[in-house]
C-alpha cells in the first residue's frame, strides 16, 4: 500500500488526464487513472507505480525520504518572493503623441504639462525604490509617452545613480517608448546609462497606424527603431504588440513584420479591460484571441521547423512554469499576486498603485488599488491594512475555482483583472476569461509537447 | 446523484447522498455552473435536491445529456480530489514548513533606520 502525495488533475481531452503535483511536474495518463491512483489501484509492479513515486505524486513511505529535496524545489518555485518587490514602474507622465484605439493608459495631450510627474514625487519615488529589500532592481519609464518627459528621466536615473553608490542594488533600467521622439542626444544619453527599450509594434504598416490611429506612426516607429539600433545596440530593444479587433485576422502578417523588422521574438499579448480598452466587445474578443494565439503559434512553430528561431514570449513563460524548477518574473502569472509582492507604480499624480493596472483603474476615479501617496512612509504603504485586505484574494492556491485546478502551479492569481472585469478582486473562475484563456493554452502547450517531440524540441530551445 | 428529472421547459432536478458526496463536493461541482443556472439546494436528512433552473432560455434534451454526463464525472472526479485534499493534508503542510522555515531573512535593519534616513 502506498501514501498519497499533494497533486490535482484535470481532464486534458476525452482520452487524457493531466496529474500535477506540487511543484508543477506532471504526468498524463489515461481518463480515470488519478481516481485509480486515490483508491489505490495502482500496482507496484506496474511501470506508473514507478513513475508516480519518482515524481512525488505518492510515496511507499508516510513520509517521502526525498520530502527536503520536494521542499527545496517549493520553496524555489516561490523564489520571487525572497527579495520583495523588484519591478518599479515610474509613470513619468501621462501625455502621449500617439492616439492609439486602444489606449489601456487613458493618456493626454502632448502639451498637457500638468500631467507630469512633480519633481518633488519622483524623489519620493526614487527614495521608496531604495527602501525594497530586493537587491536587484528594474526602474522602469512609462507613460503616457515617457520621453515626452525626458528631462524627468534623466534626472531620474542620474539620481539613481548617484544614491546606488550608498545602496549598491544591481539596476536594471527600462525605456518603455513608441520611439517616434527619440532624438539622437536622448539616445546617447540611454547608451551612456544602459538604458534597455521596450517599445510598441503592432504588425504591419497598415495595422500599426490603424491601431495608433496615426498615418505615420510606423513609419516614424520603425525610423526611430533603427536610430535606436545604431546608437544603443541591437540587441538592447525589444518590442510588444496589443492585439486589437482589428489584429485578430493577421496572424502571419504580424509575424512577418517582426522578422521584416528584425525582430526575432513576439509577445502576443491581448488587449487588457483598462483605459479606452475597456469599452471593447469582451465576450467576442477573448474567443476570437484564443483562435489569434493559435493560429499565430503554428506559423511562428513552422517558421521554426524550417530553421528560422523565432520566439513567442507568452508561451515561453508558460514553458518555463512547466518544464523548468524555476519561478518566472512575470507578475501576471504568479502566486502570490505580482501587484505588490514584485511590481509597484509611482504615478505622475503623486500616488501609489499596486500595479501597472491600478494606475489605469485609477484614470477612471475608481482608486481601489491605490495603496498610499508617495509622501507615506514605506511601512505605511507596503504594509498597510489596505494591501492586507489585497492578499485576502491575491493566492490562487487559496481561491474558489483555483485551489483544485491541475494547472495552478502554472498560473497566477490577479485581483486587479477581477476587479476590473468582474468588479469584485476574489474574481468568479467560471466566467473568468484569465482563468479561461490560460486554461485553453496551458492544455494546448502540453497536448502539442506530448503529441509532437519536434515541437517539444522547439519549447526547449525557447527557453534556455 | 440520482432521481435526474427534467421539472420545465427551463428546469431540472436532481439528488445526491450526502454520505456519498458531501456538502464540499456538491458546492464545487455546483460552482463551475453557476454561471450559466439558477442554483436551489434543500436538505432533507442526507439527500439533498438540487433544483437548476437555465439563467437564459430554455434546456434542450441534448443540454440535458450533456449536463448529466458532466455533473456525473465532476461528482467523481471533485470526490477523488476530495480523497487527495484529505490525505494529504498533513504532508503538504509539512512540505510548507520545510520549504518556508529558514527563510525569514527579511532584514529589518536594512529597511527601518533607511526609512527616516532618506525621508
Amino acid at each position: 500500500m502506498y501514501h498519497l502525495l499533494p497533486f490535482r488533475f484535470e481532464p486534458l481531452n476525452d482520452h487524457y488526464d493531466i496529474l500535477v503535483n506540487e511543484v508543477g511536474d506532471y504526468l498524463i495518463e489515461p481518463l480515470g487513472t488519478a481516481h485509480q491512483i486515490a483508491n489505490r489501484e495502482i500496482n507496484e509492479n506496474e511501470e506508473l507505480f514507478k513513475d508516480l513515486t519518482a515524481n512525488f505524486f505518492i510515496s511507499e513511505t508516510k513520509t517521502p525520504a526525498l520530502i527536503d529535496n520536494l521542499a527545496s524545489r517549493y520553496r524555489t518555485k516561490k523564489s520571487f518572493l525572497d527579495s520583495f518587490t523588484s519591478l518599479h514602474i515610474f509613470v513619468l507622465t501621462l501625455r502621449c503623441n500617439q492616439n492609439c484605439i486602444y489606449c489601456q493608459a487613458s493618456s493626454r495631450d502632448k502639451n498637457a504639462k500638468q500631467s507630469d510627474i512633480s519633481s518633488t514625487d519622483l524623489d519620493l519615488a526614487i527614495n521608496l525604490m531604495f527602501m525594497s529589500p530586493s537587491t536587484a532592481i528594474t526602474m522602469e519609464f512609462q507613460g503616457g509617452e515617457p520621453t515626452l518627459a525626458f528631462e524627468k528621466l534623466k534626472y531620474a536615473v542620474e539620481k539613481t545613480e548617484i544614491l546606488n553608490k550608498e545602496f549598491e542594488k544591481h539596476i536594471t533600467y527600462v525605456l518603455c517608448t513608441n520611439c517616434i521622439n527619440l532624438t539622437s542626444l536622448q539616445l546617447s544619453f540611454l547608451k551612456e546609462h544602459n538604458i534597455l527599450i521596450s517599445t510598441s509594434l503592432d504588425g504591419p504598416e497598415f495595422l500599426h497606424n490603424q491601431n495608433r490611429g496615426k498615418t505615420d506612426g510606423y513609419q516614424n516607429t520603425i525610423k526611430g527603431i533603427q536610430n535606436a539600433r545604431d546608437i544603443i545596440g541591437h540587441d538592447r530593444i525589444s518590442a510588444l504588440m496589443t492585439t486589437s479587433n482589428e489584429s485578430l485576422n493577421f496572424s502571419k502578417e504580424i509575424i512577418d513584420a517582426y522578422l521584416q523588422n528584425g525582430f526575432s521574438e513576439i509577445f502576443l499579448r491581448a488587449l487588457n479591460p483598462y483605459g479606452l480598452a475597456k469599452d471593447n466587445i469582451w465576450d467576442d474578443y477573448n474567443t476570437c484571441f484564443l483562435s489569434f494565439y493559435f493560429k499565430t503559434l503554428d506559423y511562428i512553430l513552422e517558421l521554426n521547423f524550417k530553421g528560422i528561431r523565432f520566439v513567442e514570449n507568452f508561451t515561453t513563460l508558460f514553458l518555463k512554469k512547466i518544464l523548468t524548477p524555476f519561478c518566472i518574473g512575470f507578475v501576471d502569472l504568479q502566486s502570490p499576486a505580482g501587484i505588490i509582492n514584485s511590481v509597484v507604480v509611482y504615478n505622475y499624480d503623486g500616488y501609489v498603485y499596486a500595479s501597472d493596472e491600478s494606475r489605469m483603474i485609477a484614470e477612471n476615479n475608481d482608486y481601489s488599488f491605490q495603496i498610499g501617496h508617495l509622501s507615506d512612509s514605506y511601512n505605511d504603504i507596503f504594509f498597510s491594512s489596505k494591501v492586507g485586505e489585497i492578499a485576502q484574494v491575491w493566492s490562487n492556491e487559496s481561491l474558489a475555482g483555483c485551489s483544485d485546478c491541475a494547472f495552478q502551479a502554472y498560473c497566477g492569481a490577479d485581483p486587479v483583472r477581477n476587479y476590473s472585469t468582474q468588479g469584485d478582486p476574489y474574481g468568479y473562475r467560471p466566467k473568468s476569461f484569465f482563468c479561461k484563456r490560460n486554461k485553453a493554452i496551458i492544455k494546448h502547450l502540453l497536448l502539442l509537447m506530448d503529441e509532437h517531440p519536434e515541437v517539444l524540441k522547439v519549447f526547449k530551445s525557447w527557453i534556455k | 446523484m440520482f432521481s435526474f428529472l427534467q421539472v420545465d421547459t427551463s428546469t431540472v432536478s436532481f439528488n445526491v447522498d450526502l454520505k456519498v458526496f458531501n456538502e464540499g463536493i456538491l458546492s464545487k461541482v455546483l460552482y463551475w455552473i453557476s454561471d450559466k443556472y439558477i442554483i436551489s439546494w434543500k436538505n432533507e436528512s442526507d439527500i439533498a435536491t438540487i433544483t437548476i433552473e437555465c439563467k437564459i432560455g430554455s434546456i434542450s434534451k441534448n443540454d440535458i445529456d450533456i449536463l448529466k454526463e458532466r455533473l456525473s464525472q465532476d461528482f467523481i472526479d471533485f470526490k477523488t480530489r476530495e480523497i487527495i485534499n484529505q490525505e494529504t493534508k498533513t504532508i503538504r503542510e509539512l512540505l510548507l514548513v520545510k520549504a518556508f522555515s529558514a527563510t525569514d531573512d527579511f532584514d529589518e535593519k536594512c529597511l527601518f533606520p533607511m526609512t527616516e534616513e532618506l525621508l
